[in-house]
């Protein structure tokens, strides 16, 4: 582990500094981000364990804006003997032989700033052998456990550091994010089920203290799911938990006001600025300062600093998020939303911490207003799509409630589908519980994944289940 | 620099290892609303290393992996073999052998263009041709990457692969006027390509029908009816299915007891004149020869007429369980049926163009999904329908599926043109 800012970053700084110099005339707007992420990663099964560390995002990137467009050159090597290399590969992409007519990109001046952020572990920096014997233990608590035939527990540290140079800009940040998984697998009479469970917090002592916690939860779900049917398709009342509200928070409007999607005429969002798309007891906000969690940077790949968007008001669309480049075609002031994969790939709009805002009701009371639907829990997976606002999200499992109480019979898969606004416009009940989870990756189509987190309280709605 | 790292780790006594060698070179250009907005080119040497340690007299073996993600001195190396090694002996698992080379040897399938980005704009423009003034690509995003990998370890595997491919995300986009449904007269569908070679003639028949499908996408109406009925699937829906099928019967899934299905179990309960399936899985084109631990590839049959015929999967729990590594592979084939493609479709049913995802979940036994486009064929006439999903058993849907006898073929899978199931529900 690193435990701070990346060395070799530091160490890069004045390679960077002097490729910004070289250029900074040459070009309308020059910004270069490196990046240094290594991710340690422990992980112990009934049979075995292993460690690694990934640090394939570990590189610098240059951006130019000329003639309307911007070029990138990405490499992982660069030195001071580079740089006439370097200079070369970039002036090769901006005299690239492009016949297509070109989109007129023009970035505002940035403003001038010169920050160092930090957010490290909270409490001690465990070492590999403490976590693998902390995951031991907690998988040896599912041996006790009925109908379990495997189990496995991973422990995850991300270490982010990131240097941005512009002619305005020198920024740093070190971010430090520890989280862990667990699995089970039950079998019964020719039947296997699998459930899994996630814990993140800022100290690496607390995610490992609460794992154990999840043992029997994680196990008594995956029992549960070998009885479990496939839902009737029909119209149902449903309660969504805090997962599925968050999963519907970023596959209804979060992909729908990314706003380089206005740009390409990609989202219906972009004419419904300032109208009601939501029942008026919803708000949704996203940001990487609007809670802490997985993706709760300082600034963003394009050197913005972390923003908090409200995106609905009590029901009315405010705004969208965007990066630089969205914000400079449409004239808006960027969100702090861009976002690349890694140091190899482009800037896009991105999600970060989406979610709805808490109200005031009681999920006991919530339940008890359902005569025939379902609570609704545990995020799968979902899609978007921001033009004609159709929307699918899949829960691992629902929980049935008949009069206004849960029976204990649990269905799955529960797949969602409908009209974004018919769903949202449906919301009767909002409660005052909230919860965020981290342990989502989020693409842009089937591409570009970045870590999010997205959540909220439990929501009372009608959706279709098919 | 692969002698450099094995000098090292043989100097810390490490005798059993794996290093990879990542050399990649990828140019891109991004347009929006058909007008060029960003071009790139990235160039990476990377390297991936696993250190295993034979421990408890040959019955465990230890391993920790690490990555060099850029050029580091000797000394950075060998703090990072060291901090491998003690990692390594609290990482354990059943003793298994690492993969046995056969020596060095190299596996090609590349083609190389001499000015990138230049050949990026014309297949782009290959695109924005087959335009007009209301159908067109919002979105498109073409990637040229070039792959040397080179995969070394302590037992002889030396094997090269040189590769390449031109992938284009395409986003085919509709406007018009559709009074009736304000909220529809801007559509848009989701299309990925990958291109082995430089094709123009499949990349403008590709273009040609993405912008025909998104026309039909306006054209659709909402579907006004539940119930059941009989659903085509085909492409990469196909595949999907296919794949999740299988998947339950790695190595992995078998050790972990994620399934109890032996070799000669009945998988797929066909009734009488369905297809029986039979899927192999294969390496993807010449280049992809050898799995991530130096398996060389070859075809295995997984589901012989609907029987399981194999199990699949990597080196480590293949030891485990007796049985011979087939390595890692995602190309599948599926063989073709009976009927032709018109005989298939004789019958009332629904064919999907396009969903939000394919969602089959062998374990709850499930298969549905969102649809954004499909043709509905009442059986006389057939028009374009969405706004609907489609779900049902995974175990009954195969029970009475049937395979065209006309085949497609993608960088990914074979498999037959069209897959009818029977009976999904239609909300």
């Amino acid at each position: 582990m690193q435990k701070s800012f990346s060395k070799y970053l530091k160490s890069k700084k004045p390679v960077m500094a002097s490729l910004l110099e070289r250029l900074k005339d040459k070009y309308e707007h020059v910004g270069i981000l490196g990046t240094d992420t290594l991710t340690t990663v422990c992980y112990v099964d009934y049979h075995s364990s292993n460690v690694g560390e990934d640090s394939n995002d570990c590189g610098f990137v240059i951006k130019v804006v000329h003639d309307g467009i911007y070029s990138e050159y990405a490499t992982n090597e660069l030195t001071m003997r580079r740089l006439d290399k370097i200079e070369e590969k970039i002036d090769e992409l901006v005299k690239a032989n492009m016949k297509t007519k070109k989109v007129g990109l023009k970035l505002a001046e940035e403003e001038k700033l010169t920050k160092s952020f930090s957010r490290k572990n909270k409490g001690k920096y465990l070492n590999k052998e403490e976590i693998i014997t902390a995951l031991k233990e907690t998988v040896d608590l599912f041996k006790q456990e009925e109908k379990i035939v495997h189990a496995g527990a991973r422990f995850m540290v991300e270490e982010i550091s990131k240097v941005y140079l512009s002619k305005n800009k020198d920024l740093e940040q070190y971010y430090f994010f520890p989280s862990a998984f667990i699995y089970s697998v039950a079998a019964d009479q020719g039947k296997t089920q699998m459930f899994y469970n996630s814990v993140d917090d800022i100290s690496m002592s607390k995610v490992l203290k609460e794992l154990p916690k999840k043992v029997k939860e994680t196990a008594s779900v995956a029992r549960e799911l070998l009885v479990a049917e496939n839902p009737e398709p029909g119209i149902y009342d449903v309660i969504t938990a805090p997962s599925i509200t968050g999963l519907i928070a970023h596959e209804a409007f979060g992909h729908g006001v990314e706003m380089d999607q206005f740009v390409k005429d990609r989202a219906l969002g972009k004419e419904y600025i300032d109208k009601p798309v939501a029942s008026d007891l919803v708000s949704m906000r996203d940001g990487a300062a609007s809670c802490f969690a997985i993706a709760s940077y300082f600034f963003d790949d394009d050197g913005v600093l972390a923003g908090d968007t409200l995106v609905i008001d009590k029901g009315i669309l405010k705004t969208g998020i965007s990066d630089v480049n969205a914000a400079s075609m449409l004239g808006t002031k960027p969100t702090g939303n861009g976002r690349r994969q890694a140091y190899d790939h482009k800037t896009y709009t991105r999600m970060t911490n989406t979610f709805f805002e808490p109200g005031k009701d009681k999920l006991k009371d919530m339940i008890k207003s359902i005569e025939d639907g379902y609570l609704i829990d545990v995020t799968n997976n979902g899609m978007e799509d921001p033009k004609n606002w159709q929307i699918q999200c899949t829960a691992t499992i629902g929980r049935e409630i008949k009069n206004g109480k849960l029976t204990g019979k649990v269905v799955s898969p529960v797949i969602m589908s409908g009209y974004v606004i018919d769903l949202l416009k449906s919301i009767s009940a909002v409660s005052d519980d909230f919860k965020v989870n981290s342990g989502g990756s989020c693409g842009k189509g089937y591409k570009e994944w970045v870590r999010v987190s997205d959540g909220g309280p439990y929501l009372k709605a009608k959706v279709k289940i098919g | 620099m692969i002698r450099r790292i094995e000098k090292i780790l043989k100097a810390k006594g490490v005798d059993k290892y794996k290093i990879t060698e990542i050399n990649e070179e990828k140019y891109e250009a991004y347009y929006s609303l058909q007008k060029l907005e960003a071009t790139r080119n990235t160039e990476s040497l990377t390297y991936e290393v696993t250190v295993y340690l034979a421990l408890n007299d040959n019955k465990m073996l230890g391993s920790a992996s690490f990555n060099l993600p850029y050029n580091m001195t000797i000394s950075q190396i060998e703090k990072k073999v060291d901090e491998a090694i003690a990692s390594a002996k609290i990482a354990v698992a059943p003793y298994y052998e690492l993969v046995e080379g056969v020596g060095r040897k190299t596996f090609k399938d590349s083609f190389a263009f001499e000015n990138p980005l230049a050949e990026i704009d014309k297949v782009a423009n290959i695109f924005f041709k087959e335009a007009s003034e209301n159908k067109k690509f919002n979105s498109l995003e073409v990637f040229y990457k070039q792959l040397t990998l080179r995969l070394v370890n302590s037992k002889g595997v030396d094997y090269k692969k040189i590769s390449s491919v031109l992938e284009v995300e395409a986003i085919p986009s509709y406007d018009g006027i559709k009074q009736e449904d304000p909220s529809n007269q801007k559509v848009e569908l989701y299309k990925y390509y990958k291109y082995p070679t430089l094709d123009k003639e499949k990349i403008q028949k590709d273009a040609k029908e993405a912008l025909a499908d998104v026309e039909k996408r306006f054209k659709a109406k909402k579907i006004d009816f539940n119930g059941n009925m009989n659903v085509i699937l085909r492409d990469s829906d196909l595949n999907q299915l296919i794949g999740n099928l299988i998947s339950l019967y790695s190595y992995n899934a078998v050790f972990s007891k994620a399934t109890d299905k032996k070799i000669g179990d009945v998988i797929q309960d066909a009734k009488r004149g369905a297809d029986k399936l039979t899927v192999t899985l294969m390496p993807s084109s010449k280049a992809n020869r050898f799995d991530s631990d130096g398996v060389l590839l070859e075809k295995v049959v997984i589901l012989d007429k609907g029987v399981l015929a194999s199990y699949f999967g990597n080196n480590q729990y293949a030891q485990y369980l007796g049985l011979k590594p087939t390595g890692n592979m995602r190309y599948k084939k599926l063989e073709k049926g009976k009927k032709t493609a018109e005989e298939l479709k004789q019958e009332p049913h629904i064919e999907i163009i396009s969903l939000s995802g394919i969602q089959v979940d062998p374990y709850a036994d499930y298969i549905g999904g969102e649809v954004r486009l499909a043709n509905y064929f009442d059986g006389e006439k057939s028009y374009p329908i969405f706004g609907f999903s489609f779900s049902g058993s995974l175990t009954e849907s195969l029970k009475e599926i049937t395979l065209s006898k006309e085949t497609t073929k993608a960088t990914d899978y074979e498999m037959p043109r069209y897959a009818l199931l029977k009976d999904l529900n239609i909300l």
